[in-house]
């Protein structure tokens, strides 16, 4: 497999009347050709804003600074708006936690579809009608025909979400983002959906990153997993590798306090961090047991312990 | 020394709602609640489960009398209050409060921690001004929150601390009983477990009973002494969480157990789930899942199960098992 999106120290902050705030302090990861890539973290981590700032979808006040994100060896953060038109919802397309207010109300899901694929691919609206058939029937909505005149409103939460993701699959995008595609569904839908991002994942030969806080979603689907806390990366690996040899604190910590079924118990995890605003230090350092003088000091560099797992801490992931 | 607190007989809740005929005066029925029994024990945490739709909140809100119940009876200590008129009702509203799903809308924006905190002692007319403003710091800090957060917003606290703020409120009354409607729902993993912790330690100092609303089986599994399986407005399982979760009967407890993703990679259960159609339909008559059961019979179609007890606590409505 090889890597065709790669980004680089990512940087993003926020603008207001207090004064800046960084939300993705240092984000580097990469995603290989054909595979499910998920980033994991609390709220507030970063993940969403690291992930909107590739296609340039954050508000106005935000800027990205000093970073490379490589789309098959173009950076993406250096096209013009009208290039990046081009990749955005073509190659790479997005699926977003709320699908109510995703789509218009006041239009059927029928002519947005129609009208999103005649702008992308030129066709006329009869053959983008039949298009739009097709791609409801391969997300799994039974009677598309008569679907494309129902109003958002008149559809389930996951009905609304099978319609989102054709939508997003209506490109062929080589990469699709799904950010929380399941948080606000009950659990036998979201079984449902991640089922179909799976299928249409290995029909289409397409990358996902997926975006999500849990963690038995990315444990079963995903290949590769980024953990992310107080805008960095702290570990990045394959799921076997986060599941059973987690070597950041925070990552043990995340994987420990997530209920299991069974007769195991909760176990608590510590306190939410102080967010440190100048992000020069780890940003567990408040809350983690292995903490000592070294760690407030500098920041932990990015050490790597097989060739497919990095982790950012101090101890290496061994004890200190 | 089992002593039921709540007891909850063929509650029925339905909405008014329009007709969806156009010009069609009279008006529909929605069946939100239908014909549920439960009972809930002193000190215990009962749990309901089900997906978005099947009534669970409902049922609770109906217990707090926030509804007035269509039919059906509900006691607090074998006293009738489901029909009770507002006047009457007072002495039982402060044995019995709540925790909300959302800690940014259940606190007032306007108001202090310490105002939020002493309304419903001030309601009740419990306490002196003096003494209440001792009870709030107290709580605060049982809560794990410190003294001089009383005076600041609620815009200031992140949603953990905002649900132990709730926590403190619903505590300042010293109830009996507390409905918990999907308290760690919308916080993070990392607060989810501290939450849960605040309210095992609280049952335990207090005695406190919880009913426990959560669409989260996993988590109801884990901290509910009883279950009940919601379906759109029946009651379809209960049974000790010990039991439901080694041994669920009912086709749809099954399929909710199915559905939990497993946080562990080599346990592959997205494989093995069933995946079904989905759609929950409300039908006239007959069992409420018939649509969605692999094993339906015909006399599922015609005639609604009752629960029946298959083991010693372990009650389930389904027509495979009523011989």
């Amino acid at each position: 497999m090889s890597t065709f999106l790669e980004i680089n120290d990512l940087e993003v902050s926020f603008y207001s009347e207090l004064g800046e705030t960084k939300a993705v302090k240092n984000a580097s990861f990469h995603i290989e050709e054909g595979e499910i890539f998920g980033i994991v973290g609390e709220s507030g981590s970063g993940k969403s804003v690291a992930m909107k700032s590739i296609l340039k979808l954050l508000p106005a006040n935000s800027k990205i600074k000093s970073s490379t994100v490589l789309f098959e060896g173009k950076d993406i953060l250096k096209l013009k708006e009208k290039q990046l038109r081009s990749i955005r919802g073509k190659d790479i397309s997005i699926v977003f936690q709320d699908s109510l207010t995703a789509l218009n109300p006041v239009y059927t899901i029928g002519s947005k579809l129609i009208e999103f694929i005649m702008r992308n691919h030129k066709m006329t609206k009869a053959e983008a009608k039949l298009r739009a058939v097709e791609l409801l029937s391969a997300v799994g909505i039974t009677d598309p025909e008569k679907h494309l005149k129902s109003y958002p409103h008149e559809l389930s939460g996951g009905m609304r979400q099978r319609v989102m993701i054709a939508m997003s699959i209506s490109s062929n995008p080589k990469l699709m983002i799904a950010d929380e595609p399941t948080t606000a569904l009950d659990v036998t839908i979201q079984a449902q959906i991640l089922h179909l991002l799976r299928s249409l994942q290995r029909e289409y030969g397409m990358s996902i990153i997926l975006i999500t806080h849990d963690l038995g979603v990315v444990a079963q689907i995903c290949s590769r997993i980024a953990v992310m806390c107080g805008g960095y990366v702290v570990e990045e690996g394959t799921t076997e590798d986060i599941f059973y040899h987690p070597l950041h604190p925070y990552t043990q910590a995340l994987i420990a306090s997530m209920p299991k079924p069974g007769s195991e118990t909760f176990v608590p995890f510590l306190e939410r961090p102080v967010s440190d605003e100048a992000g020069s230090l780890c940003p567990f350092l408040s809350r983690c047991r292995y903490a000592n003088s070294h760690c407030e000091e500098c920041l932990p560099e990015f050490y790597q312990d097989n060739a497919k797992h990095f982790i950012r801490c101090h101890r290496k992931g061994g004890p200190l | 020394m089992k002593e039921p607190l709540i007891e909850v007989k063929d509650l029925q809740i339905y909405f008014k709602q329009k007709s969806s005929r156009l010009f069609s005066l009279k008006s529909d029925h929605l069946k939100a609640v239908d014909n549920v029994n439960l009972t809930i024990q002193k000190g215990e945490t009962f749990g309901l489960v089900g997906e978005s739709g099947s009534g669970k909140s409902s049922i609770g809100k109906a217990i707090l009398r926030y509804y007035n119940p269509t039919a059906g009876e509900i006691y607090y200590k074998r006293t009738e209050i489901g029909h009770m008129k507002e006047a009457q009702l007072l002495p039982y509203r402060k044995k019995m409060q709540s925790i909300f799903q959302d800690p940014y809308s259940s606190l007032d924006p306007s108001r202090t921690i310490r105002e939020i905190i002493c309304e419903p002692m001030e309601i009740h007319k419990l306490y002196t001004s003096a003494e209440r403003k001792e009870r709030a710091a107290q709580l605060i800090e049982i809560v794990g929150l410190k003294k001089n957060d009383l005076l600041k917003y609620p815009h200031e606290f992140s949603g953990g601390q905002r649900q132990r703020i709730s926590i403190a409120r619903a505590l300042s009354v010293q109830p009996e009983f507390i409905v918990c409607d999907e308290p760690i729902s919308s916080l993070d993993v990392s607060l989810q477990a501290q939450i849960i912790h605040i309210l095992e330690d609280l049952q335990e100092k207090y005695g406190l009973t919880y009913l426990f609303i959560s669409h989260q089986l996993q988590v109801v599994q884990k901290i509910c002494d009883r279950i009940g399986v919601l379906y759109l407005g029946n009651i379809l399982e209960t049974a000790p969480s010990e039991t439901l979760y080694k041994n669920p009967i009912h086709p749809y407890t099954q399929l909710l157990m199915s559905s939990i993703l497993f946080p562990d990679p080599r346990i592959k259960t997205l494989d093995q789930i069933v995946i079904d159609s989905g759609v929950q339909k409300r039908v006239a008559s007959g069992c409420k899942f018939q649509n969605r059961c692999p094993y339906c019979m015909e006399k599922c179609r015609s005639e609604v199960p009752a629960l029946k007890e298959v083991a010693p606590e372990h009650w389930v409505a389904c027509h495979r098992y009523t011989n």
